[in-house]
């Protein structure tokens, strides 16, 4: 079982299980599926497993999700497949400010040490463990900075730097 | 100029931290190549031809005498005793020791300096007119917007992985001398019919191998919108935008795949969201922002008598006033332009002794501040007219004195092979020979003002594309070959240049140049300018010469 990364540094491991869209769901358990799956099995998805979560490609559009969209979702895995792709910042602005989407946004793919800064700025709050990071290590890289220039409401509200505040 | 809180102080400092502990990491094996490249390049370093580079953000051109002084002192701790100023306006070193940037780095936070986001595919140092502030033809002062941009850019946590780098460019004047139309954004800003400043939003421009003039996809953007608009093209951009190959992944190519019309639209759909939000500005704010640009305290009745007379007396101080001042907003005082474009030096280097001086001449006549123009040259803003003369001795003596502003030799030039990695073809040595060929200073005058613009390569970092002449290294089976165009400008009549045949070899490229300009002198109408000749008399009769 994977470990997950929190935002308060620590370490947990991952009770969230994956499936593939022909999977069954096993009873009581954790799911992460696909959108089309969610949107086509949400009744029976929620009857069988403990809670439901979905994953997104990062070529996921939100822009005709309704805010209740995702209500019963406890979870959202968004993706980097390459720690250079940066589209899934602007996707979970978007679950945050613009949907209020209140459950666990997940940053699943390739999670480095030196993007959990601006991950846990953009409101995800949990995060696939990076290679080789060191616990002890994990809240320097989370709280790299403690002042910062853009007024953002998701992640932590750190005190606004410059002269605009 | 703006001077940090602490908590802009903090911030760059705990940027120097976190430099040197990636430093560190890649070091010591922890970080591999790979991961390291875009964190270093994040920080303006770059692995080069010989050693690494190492570019320093110089937000919207602006230095104190301070920062320069600095900047010399760590060209002569770290690096080889100069530096070469860049199109947008930074400072590149040349031969720094990669060991040594985090404490580059610290030098810099000790004067209000980083290297923040002047690499990688994040968004870039904001530029404007090199003369904002005083120049005698402008809307508004741009530097408090260029600020508040540099502000909501730094460290933006969404747009630090974007599909390709974004250029941000601010002009204030009716006549653009930010070159606004070739970057990712322009912004020009203007009063509107109640005499609020106002943004028309131009999108999708850029050199480099596909270069493209920008559309204008929103007119009159009210200032307190400035951000919330920004903010909703960045987001359509780092959604959309084109990850699969770099070279279609600036904004102009979704900009052109899409449809200028559908782009805004886009844009149009995604600000309706953000549009009043967190990032509208407020009165108090834009308050704010302008108080960071006091007034110099300005010197009434300066006599100009003892100018006139030096003037008279000094043919040479005469055609340096002609072509190297420009108009100010306050009576009694000029923009000097310091040359970087002397005979036989590289265009845009710039030694320490130099920085020195120039720091000195700064304090003791332009309230202590210096301008990097995009055209990579310096500017003392605000000088009173009876200390021109003292001046010009000063920078005649530091060989800053070349006569040569928007002439044939003022030419734009990137670092090319000597330097670069990608480059194909030397530019450097290109320039210092057309230098050469100019006997005199009468015949570069009598050219008038001409734009002459040289790339080594087509990621056009020397802006050939936008050159009245422009030259293009490339390279053929190893040989250095030389494309030429013209007509290209980067100004209000923004247009890219018309290519005039097959490349030219190193050994006929100034010759090919050298014709150029005669045919121009045999067809030119009275005052003509060269690009008016062009646009008059079109490529056929330069093109005849040429290839003869």
């Amino acid at each position: 079982m994977p470990d997950i990364l929190n935002p308060d540094g620590s370490i947990s491991p991952d009770l969230w299980l994956t499936l593939d869209d022909e999977q069954d769901v096993p009873e009581g358990s954790q799911v992460i599926v696909s959108l089309s799956r969610w949107q086509e099995q949400r009744e029976t998805l929620l009857q069988n497993a403990k809670a439901v979560g979905i994953s997104l490609d990062n070529t996921q559009s939100l822009d005709d999700m309704e805010a209740d969209s995702f209500a019963d979702v406890a979870l959202i895995a968004l993706n980097f497949p390459a720690f250079t792709d940066g589209r899934a910042y602007s996707q979970a602005r978007l679950l945050r400010e613009r949907l209020q989407f209140k459950g666990t946004v997940r940053a699943c793919g390739e999670v480095l040490h030196d993007q959990l800064f601006y991950m846990l700025r953009c409101g995800f709050d949990s995060f696939e463990l990076p290679a080789a990071l060191d616990a002890q290590q994990a809240d320097k890289f989370l709280h790299t900075f403690s002042v910062a220039y853009q007024p953002t409401s998701s992640g932590p509200q750190l005190q606004r730097a410059g002269s605009l505040a | 100029m703006y001077k940090y809180s602490e908590l802009d102080q903090t911030l760059v400092n705990e940027r120097v931290n976190q430099f040197r502990d990636q430093t560190r990491r890649y070091l010591d094996g922890e970080l591999s190549e790979a991961q390291y490249l875009p964190l270093r390049l994040q920080n303006g370093l770059y692995i080069q031809r010989f050693a690494p580079m190492l570019r320093i953000a110089i937000p919207y051109g602006t230095l104190s005498s301070t920062q320069l002084r600095k900047l010399g002192e760590i060209t002569q701790r770290y690096d080889k005793g100069y530096g070469h100023f860049t199109t947008r306006t930074n400072l590149q070193l040349n031969w720094p020791k990669l060991e040594d940037v985090p404490e580059i780095l610290a030098e810099l936070a000790s004067v209000q300096m980083h290297a923040i986001q002047t690499s990688g595919n994040c968004i870039r140092n904001t530029t404007t007119d090199a003369l904002a502030g005083v120049a005698a033809d402008e809307i508004e002062d741009p530097r408090p917007w260029c600020e508040i941009i540099r502000q909501w850019s730094t460290f933006h946590p969404e747009f630090a992985f974007l599909p390709r780098k974004f250029k941000i460019a601010v002009s204030a004047t009716a006549k653009d001398r930010a070159a606004t139309r070739v970057h990712d954004i322009g912004l020009h800003l203007r009063h509107d019919d109640a005499g609020q400043p106002c943004f028309d939003v131009i999108v999708g421009g850029g050199l480099g191998r596909t270069p493209i003039i920008g559309t204008c996809i929103r007119e009159a953007l009210p200032w307190p919108h400035m951000l919330s608009y920004l903010e909703a093209v960045l987001r359509v951009y780092n959604r959309l935008g084109r990850r699969d190959n770099k070279y279609k992944a600036r904004i102009k190519i979704l900009l052109k795949e899409t449809g200028a019309e559908r782009f805004a639209e886009l844009v149009e759909q995604e600000w309706a969201h953000l549009k009043d939000g967190d990032l509208t500005l407020t009165q108090r704010q834009r308050d704010e922002a302008l108080s960071w640009f006091p007034l110099p305290t300005y010197a009434e009745n300066i006599d100009s008598t003892a100018l006139e007379t030096a003037k008279q007396q000094d043919a040479r101080f005469a055609l340096w006033c002609r072509n190297n001042l420009r108009a100010h907003k306050q009576p009694g005082y000029q923009a000097v332009i310091i040359s970087l474009k002397a005979p036989g030096e590289v265009p845009g280097d710039c030694s320490a002794e130099q920085m020195a001086a120039i720091a000195e001449l700064a304090d003791a006549h332009s309230f202590g501040e210096i301008r990097v123009m995009h055209e990579q040259n310096l500017v003392l803003t605000d000088v009173p007219q009876n200390a021109l003369f003292e001046i010009w001795q000063r920078l005649d003596a530091l060989n800053l004195a070349t006569p040569n502003i928007e002439k044939v030799t003022d030419l734009i030039c990137c670092p090319g092979l000597d330097f670069c990695a990608l480059a194909n073809a030397g530019s450097i040595g290109v320039a210092l020979e057309l230098n050469e060929r100019f006997e005199s200073l009468d015949d570069v005058h009598d050219l008038g003002d001409l734009r002459l613009n040289m790339s080594g390569c087509m990621n056009g970092c020397g802006h050939h594309s936008v050159g009245n002449i422009g030259i293009l290294g490339v390279d053929k089976k190893g040989e250095e070959w030389y494309q030429l165009t013209l007509g290209g400008s980067s100004r209000n009549d923004a247009r890219l240049g018309d290519r005039l045949g097959a490349a030219v070899s190193r050994a006929g490229v100034v010759d090919a140049v050298m014709q150029i300009l005669e045919v121009y002198i045999e067809q030119r109408q009275g005052e003509e300018n060269f690009m008016d000749t062009y646009l008059r008399v079109g490529l056929k009769p330069f093109k005849e010469a040429v290839y003869a």
